[in-house]
């Protein structure tokens, strides 16, 4: 990877379902130490898109690169720099929080010391208590919390947060966007989709507005608040 | 405050009538649904053909088989008891997550489970045993009245043995109720084993009161009506009444705390030491994901136990152990094996997005299958073999271990292939959450039974040539069979397209 290029690089991603296209072509670079909101109507496209970026999903056409690699050429190796929280869920129900980072350690390769930083992390997300617990038994915005740590746990070149803010609580949204600050210092590129505008806006410095499938709209983050701000995102979803 | 009257709901019957409609037009994939109607058209053919087989029979096996009814008639009431006791009450026509916006009775789970008893190969097997025994009881005339009354009695079974598990589910949710339950079992279990040790067990088989449904079998063969319609009206009436106090059981089962298996969710495990391995850490959490789901780990302790106490309280016949490793292994695949990667749940997506290669996840989940398969037919076919009488035969035995093997082959490649290509969510958090829907299980029940049953039959009659090569001729092909059957779906599972699509499907349905 260039210095100059950017951590995330998305040309062209088409993705198809059957006969339904839930991405037609969609094209966003995000550079390191930047954050991206992505927003838009319901079925937008925008968890499709997380889905391919995170290596959950193949693209149908296009390609993606992440921190200089191709995701098509070495899918593992994107899947290693990229930390990635899904819009559902995304626990293993029967396992704790402590397993999922032992896992994730492993898979990952991190050196020995990880416990550190997961028994730091798990104490940020107000987790410690429920960190031998099965996930199954957690509420909502427990889930959400573990699942935006997980995603953060390896300091990942890029976060990618789906609904990170869904139903969690005020604390949990501030340290949410603890991490997401703290990524971006790191030099880390963030993109967060998410329906809470307001929040959109703390977190990143861009937005991104997806209808169709496809960029509509690309603005500061800020210019969509406000009730101008406003008028023109439903615009723009309309 | 003037309220307005709540709506009147439907019947339980007709609730569980909408559930079944539900249910069936949720599945998607035709293919499905056809293999459904043919396995139900399959069974009502094989109904035909065993009624029809009597005539053919010789006198000497028909004598036999007339002597062992009693018998027959209490393997299948025995079914009947034990298969819902492991459902935890009965099996789910829809899962419980998907109805908490709707109004469901409670005792529309007790109809619907009732209506669902049948889609179990197993309950299948022992009504054909049932009317096969109807047909030979009445071989003189009657078969009609006589088959009324062996219907009687299956409904009979059924009620009461999902009115009975419905009423321990309810006692078990309280800590005092499960240690009664425990004791009661242990109890049950001694009683058991002292009547087989003391030799009497044969004693109190012909004291069954299964001989009395027998005799009124018998009697509508000669004409007794007498004793027919007293049986067969005691039989309809105990089922009627069953009915009603089974609908009551499961109501007061459902609304008692900690049904939904929370307690173990609440409490802490024990943390474990990393493993030394990406393979090694992905084992463990596949095999927590096994035994910390309640029908996973009950279903599991009962098919690894009971078929080897019931072949030992049998003293069956080594030659007879051939077949105990397919029904065992295949009833392990039943677990989860069928729908492996249901165990990561909406994790699926996580894991997805971990540096791990792909054939790595799946090896894992092939190698936590293959110790529970392996580790119930091992356990089976030991505690099986434990009163078998004298020694066994150098061929028999090469045939067992071929079957252990053979099985276990089969019943791997078969769940690889159907987990890759037929996979569902499933949320396994319940005693009676199911790996997979009633219809898809069916499917794979028969996918995975009847290569097993075939190959037992198979190598117990290789067995009593004496020839201990036949078997290990005959395993040969069987393990290229599974193995070609389990490339091609690791190969399936090499698209990130069939990848994409499992984990989909396992997290969000």
């Amino acid at each position: 990877m260039s210095p100059a290029e950017p951590v995330l690089v998305a040309e062209g991603l088409v993705v198809d379902f059957g006969s339904v296209r839930a991405v037609a072509g969609f094209d966003l670079s995000v550079g390191a130490g930047s954050s991206v909101a992505l927003v838009g109507r319901n079925g937008a496209g925008k968890s499709t898109t997380m889905r391919v970026l995170g290596g959950v999903l193949p693209a149908t056409a296009g390609t993606v690169r992440v921190a200089g690699v191709d995701a098509a050429d070495d899918p593992a190796g994107v899947r290693a720099v990229v930390g990635y929280c899904p819009d559902v869920g995304g626990l293993v129900p029967r396992a704790t929080p402590w397993e999922h980072l032992q896992l994730a350690a492993r898979l990952r390769g991190m050196p020995d010391g990880w416990q550190d930083r997961a028994a730091e992390l798990l104490h940020r997300f107000d987790l410690s208590a429920a960190a031998d617990r099965i996930t199954s038994g957690f509420s909502h915005g427990m889930g959400r919390r573990l699942s935006v740590l997980l995603a953060a746990f390896h300091e990942p070149r890029l976060l990618l947060l789906d609904e990170p803010f869904d139903g969690v609580d005020p604390l949990g949204v501030d340290v949410t966007l603890e991490v997401v600050a703290e990524a971006r210092a790191g030099g880390a590129a963030v993109l967060v989709s998410t329906h809470l505008l307001h929040l959109a806006v703390q977190a990143c410095d861009e937005a991104v507005v997806l209808k169709g499938g496809v960029v509509v709209g690309a603005s500061p983050a800020a210019e969509l608040t406000g009730a101008q701000g406003d008028d023109r995102y439903r615009a723009l979803i309309a | 405050m003037t309220g307005v009257a709540a709506p009147a709901l439907p019947s339980a019957r007709a609730q569980a009538r909408a559930l079944l409609l539900l249910r069936w037009q949720m599945v998607r994939t035709p293919g499905v649904k056809l293999a459904a109607v043919v396995v139900l058209c399959l069974l009502l053919l094989l109904l035909q053909a065993v009624l029809s087989s009597a005539g053919s029979l010789e006198q000497p096996a028909l004598e036999t088989a007339v002597a062992l009814a009693p018998e027959a008639f209490l393997g299948f009431g025995a079914l009947a008891l034990i298969a819902p006791l492991t459902a935890g009450g009965g099996t789910q026509v829809v899962a419980p997550e998907h109805l908490v916006a709707f109004p469901v009775r409670a005792s529309t789970h007790f109809v619907g489970g009732l209506v669902l008893a049948p889609a179990n190969l197993v309950w299948a097997a022992q009504l054909l045993v049932i009317a096969a025994m109807t047909a030979y009881l009445t071989l003189a005339g009657g078969t009609a009245l006589g088959l009324v009354t062996s219907a009687a009695y299956v409904l009979l079974t059924t009620v009461v043995g999902q009115a009975l598990a419905w009423t321990l589910t309810g006692v078990r949710a309280t800590r005092t109720g499960r240690r009664a339950v425990l004791v009661l079992s242990l109890a049950a279990a001694a009683a058991v084993v002292a009547v087989v040790r003391s030799g009497r067990g044969g004693d109190v088989l012909d004291a069954s009161p299964t001989l009395h449904v027998v005799q009124a079998v018998v009697a509508a063969g000669t004409g007794d009506l007498a004793r027919w319609g007293t049986t067969t009206g005691l039989l309809l009436a105990g089922s009627v009444v069953g009915l009603a106090l089974g609908a009551r059981a499961c109501s007061w089962a459902l609304a008692r705390p900690g049904d939904a298996g929370g307690r173990a969710e609440s409490v802490g495990v024990r943390r474990r030491a990393p493993r030394r391995s990406a393979l090694a850490e992905l084992v463990a959490v596949d095999r927590a994901s096994v035994w910390r789901a309640p029908a996973l780990r009950r279903g599991g302790l009962v098919l690894a136990v009971l078929p080897g106490v019931a072949a030992a309280g049998a003293q069956v016949p080594w030659e007879s152990l051939v077949v105990l490793p397919g029904l065992v292994a295949s009833g392990a695949g039943l677990l989860f094996g069928v729908n492996a990667f249901s165990l990561d749940g909406p994790g699926a997506l996580w894991l997805a997005s971990l540096p791990v290669r792909p054939r790595t996840a799946l090896a894992a989940k092939v190698l936590v299958l293959a110790e529970t398969v392996l580790g119930a037919v091992l356990l089976a076919v030991v505690v099986g073999s434990l009163r078998s009488p004298g020694a066994p035969e150098p061929a028999v035995v090469v045939a067992i271990a071929c079957g252990v093997v053979g099985s276990t082959a089969l019943v791997l490649a078969g769940c690889l292939s159907l987990s890759v290509r037929h996979p569902h969510r499933a949320d396994l958090r319940g005693p009676r959450d199911a790996v997979a829907p009633p219809g898809a299980l069916v499917v794979a029940s028969v996918r995975l039974a009847l290569p097993c049953a075939v190959l037992g039959i198979v190598l117990e009659g290789l067995a009593a040539t004496g020839l201990a090569w036949l078997p290990l001729a005959l395993l040969a092909p069987v393990l290229a069979v599974s193995a070609l059957v389990a490339v091609r779906a690791v190969r399936a599972w090499d698209a990130p397209v069939v990848r994409a699509r499992v984990v989909q499907a396992v997290a969000q349905g």
